[in-house]
């Protein structure tokens, strides 16, 4: 059964408005009598029971819905924003409908239908065409047009296979696709049933005659029978990839890849994996699957991005070592900092650079879509992996995409992370100098004021280095003259640093920016009021060993919750009470408790059974989806406790302020131990002092 | 000027978006005054403008005539955006 356009919008009303409403009051909302809103709620009551929300009926009471707040955010999903009834579409929206429909379509439209379809005027048919026009022309296809006849389009089988991608892309969002594959995967149905409004629906519409879900079963099965494990986003990509090829094969339109790339490909272990794909879904569709095909399917493989490293060795893995070697060594030079010694980097950039090479190989679209934040925020790392990606141009021929060097400045940013740690200690410096003394003299206090977080240990001239490093053991040589390898990380500076000098070294030695002198902290801390509190716990008085747990197992969100308020109970912040009230405060007032992408933060009411101020954090192992569209799933849990409305202001302006920043988040994301995690949470406390 | 946040419950969410719109109003010289509250008492409130994450936020589109609505309630520069935009110029 599926609803019409007026049940559609009741539900909407009931989802949208946490009211009790009167029968009277729906029908004057919607427009309608009295008796068609019960015939309505009649025929809603059934299908809502399918999705597992309940539609209430009081006498006296009123309408109203009832359900699990991950049912009901699958609902509002489904049922898409309740405003695309109220208003009209957007221009871009109308683009991205033209484009869909002129890509399914066999036969020439008119701006005629397409002016009532989309119930604008012909005009506004045109201007739209003319934008479309020019989104396709940017993927290669043209838009063409007769009068008295339409517009038709004239493309390339992987260009027409490529736009649909994007528009898939740009109009839905991979994530929302991924979300797609998810609710398929837990028996939640088809795309087929009555899906979201707006462009992506028309766009999926392509897949009618299509098991999307038995593919990504054939896919996952496949990949987990040769070790293969791909993230969510790749798994789509491989899913829509299959789905067009048998919908286009079953139109007898098949697409061809050059033969010299096709035998290159073959060469890949994935390829195999392809075959068996291929067989699979040859299998299923009673369709032959040919060798471009195959192809295609091997460069998503060998394209996609791994969860995890596989068991069978990598694709031609000497030669992207060594060009990751190559590539950390510019990057050291560049950066003034020893790398090399940092495994971890060198292994995740081997995994990590594998499809890289494919992708650039074969100019595989690519999307990354945090390039802005990476380009803006590490902007220097992003210059130096942009320097050093020269040695991947050197042997590929292709220039890297800015989408590509910024993964590579993340690589390079997590590396220096690490080395922030190594030196979370004072870490103990050298000064070596070939002149007198009085220039070691004026580098030592020009150091000691521009990097207060390095200890200065000794001065030594370059011949007697090697003694002064056998008694001082420093971990950092800072020197004006050019030295040999003495087995210290060494920095060479000029005789009078630079402003730009010392920042280099500071970013160098992973310490960032110099961070606000005690001074001027203090007269900072005065005037915002709110920091001034005396007496107000600080985040590192209640984030302490015992309310802090990594990589723990939940199943479902209401697990996850469970740890985080087991954590306040056991460090007496809370009575056991308060931890049924977090749970039930998510079942009443919906996953609005997920404060930002990945992470929740449940609580209760004071009078819910707190004792004191309190804050809990929990890292999990796998993420849980609190059915929050926007920021799901969630790997990080804060619990808190409160017992009034201002004595925990300073606490969360602290985690306000660890939160808001992403190097933090990182390494509360990433860090092996909790000592990592606790060390952070002290600085950001420092921070304020 | 008068700006309320609201959360579920009023002592935790909607504290947090408080002190980010403070901060953010400081740095723009505006002022205004602001205050967090929960979404069951949401609905008595006098206010010019309400944030809260989209989840709590929808419930309040019908009863307020501007309603912000932010998703990640730790990135100030969404609720920043988001904000400026509906104050008056």
């Amino acid at each position: 059964m599926s609803l019409n356009w007026r049940q559609r919008r009741l539900a909407q009303v009931l989802l949208t408005s946490c009211k009790r409403w009167t029968i009277a009051e729906l029908a004057d909302r919607l427009q309608v009598s009295p008796r068609t809103v019960r015939y309505d709620l009649d025929a809603l009551t059934t299908w809502l029971k399918a999705r597992s929300v309940n539609l209430l009926r009081k006498p006296k009471r009123g309408v109203w819905l009832e359900g699990d707040p991950c049912a009901l955010s699958a609902l509002q999903y489904e049922l898409g924003p309740a405003v695309s009834y109220d208003c009209s579409l957007s221009p871009k929206e109308r683009e991205q409908l033209l484009v869909a429909w002129l890509l399914r379509s066999d036969q020439p439209l008119t701006a005629e239908d397409l002016a009532e379809k989309l119930m604008v005027s012909r005009a506004t048919v045109l201007s739209d065409l003319r934008r479309a026009g020019s989104w396709l022309a940017g993927r290669g296809i043209a838009l063409r047009g007769k009068p008295n006849v339409g517009y038709w389009l004239a493309c390339a089988e992987k260009d027409w296979r490529r736009a649909v991608c994007d528009l898939l892309a740009e109009s839905a969002g991979e994530e929302h696709l991924i979300r797609y594959l998810a609710d398929i995967g837990a028996g939640g149905g088809q795309w087929r049933r009555p899906g979201p409004d707006g462009v992506i629906a028309h766009v999926l519409g392509l897949f009618r005659e299509v098991d999307l879900a038995g593919l990504e079963a054939i896919v996952t099965e496949v990949c987990r029978r040769h070790g293969l494990a791909l993230n969510d986003s790749s798994t789509v990509g491989l899913v829509v990839h299959l789905a067009l090829a048998v919908t286009r094969l079953k139109q007898n339109k098949d697409i061809v890849m050059p033969r010299s790339d096709l035998e290159e490909i073959k060469k890949a272990p994935e390829f195999r994996v392809a075959e068996e794909v291929a067989r699979a879904v040859s299998k299923a569709y009673g369709l032959e699957l040919p060798p471009a095909e195959i192809g295609y399917i091997s460069l998503h493989l060998v394209g996609a991005k791994l969860r995890s490293r596989r068991k069978e060795t990598l694709w031609q893995a000497d030669k992207i070592k060594a060009l990751a070697t190559e590539f950390i060594r510019r990057a050291e030079t560049m950066l003034g900092v020893e790398l090399s010694s940092d495994t971890q980097l060198l292994d995740g950039l081997t995994i990590h650079l594998e499809p890289v090479q494919s992708r650039v190989k074969f100019g595989l679209p690519f999307r990354n879509p945090i390039l802005d934040e990476i380009k803006q925020k590490l902007s220097f790392l992003f210059f130096v992996a942009k320097q050093a990606s020269k040695v991947f141009t050197e042997a590929w021929g292709n220039e890297l995409p800015e989408e590509e060097i910024g993964y590579l400045a993340l690589h390079l940013g997590a590396a220096m992370e690490r080395l922030k740690l190594k030196y979370r200690s004072q870490p103990r410096a050298l000064v070596v100098c070939s002149s007198g003394v009085g220039t070691s003299q004026l580098i030592a206090s020009i150091l000691e004021s521009e990097i207060p977080e390095i200890q200065i240990v000794g001065f030594s001239s370059a011949f007697s280095l090697a003694q002064q490093i056998a008694d001082l053991h420093p971990d950092l040589i800072l020197s004006t003259v050019p030295l040999k390898n003495c087995g210290v990380q060494t920095v060479i500076l000029s005789s009078i640093p630079t402003a730009e000098e010392i920042q280099e070294l500071r970013t160098a030695l992973g310490f960032g920016f110099k961070e606000k002198k005690v001074g001027e902290g203090k007269a900072a801390k005065k005037k915002s009021g709110l920091l001034s509190r005396g007496g107000e716990p600080v985040l590192s008085d209640v984030l302490v060993a015992e309310t802090v747990l990594l990589d723990a197992e939940a199943k479902d969100w209401r697990e996850a919750v469970f740890l985080a308020g087991s954590l306040l109970v056991k460090s007496g912040a809370v009575e056991e009470r308060f931890v049924d009230s977090m749970i039930r405060a998510v079942q009443e007032l919906g996953p609005y408790i997920v404060i930002a992408p990945g992470i929740a933060m449940p609580h209760a009411r004071p009078e819910d059974g707190a004792r004191k101020v309190g804050l809990s954090l929990v890292r999990l192992k796998s993420p849980v989806s609190f059915g929050n569209p926007a920021n799901d799933p969630v790997d990080l849990i804060i619990g808190l406790s409160a017992v009034d409305s201002d004595s925990h202001l300073k606490l969360l302006a602290q985690l306000s302020k660890l939160l808001n920043n992403q190097d933090y988040l990182r390494i509360i994301r990433e860090t092996g131990s909790k000592e990592g995690v606790l060390a952070l949470i002290n600085r950001v406390c420092e921070d304020e002092e | 000027m008068r700006i309320v946040t609201v959360c579920g419950m009023g002592f935790g969410t909607s504290l947090m978006l408080k002190m980010t719109i403070d901060d953010i109003l400081k740095e723009e010289g505006i002022k205004a005054s602001t205050e967090a509250c929960d979404v069951g008492s949401a609905k008595s409130r006098q206010a010019d403008l309400v944030v809260a994450s989209t989840d709590i936020g929808k419930h309040l589109l019908t009863s307020f005539r501007k309603v912000v609505l932010i998703n990640n309630l730790t990135d100030k520069n969404e609720i920043r955006a988001k904000l400026l935009a509906e104050l008056p110029k």
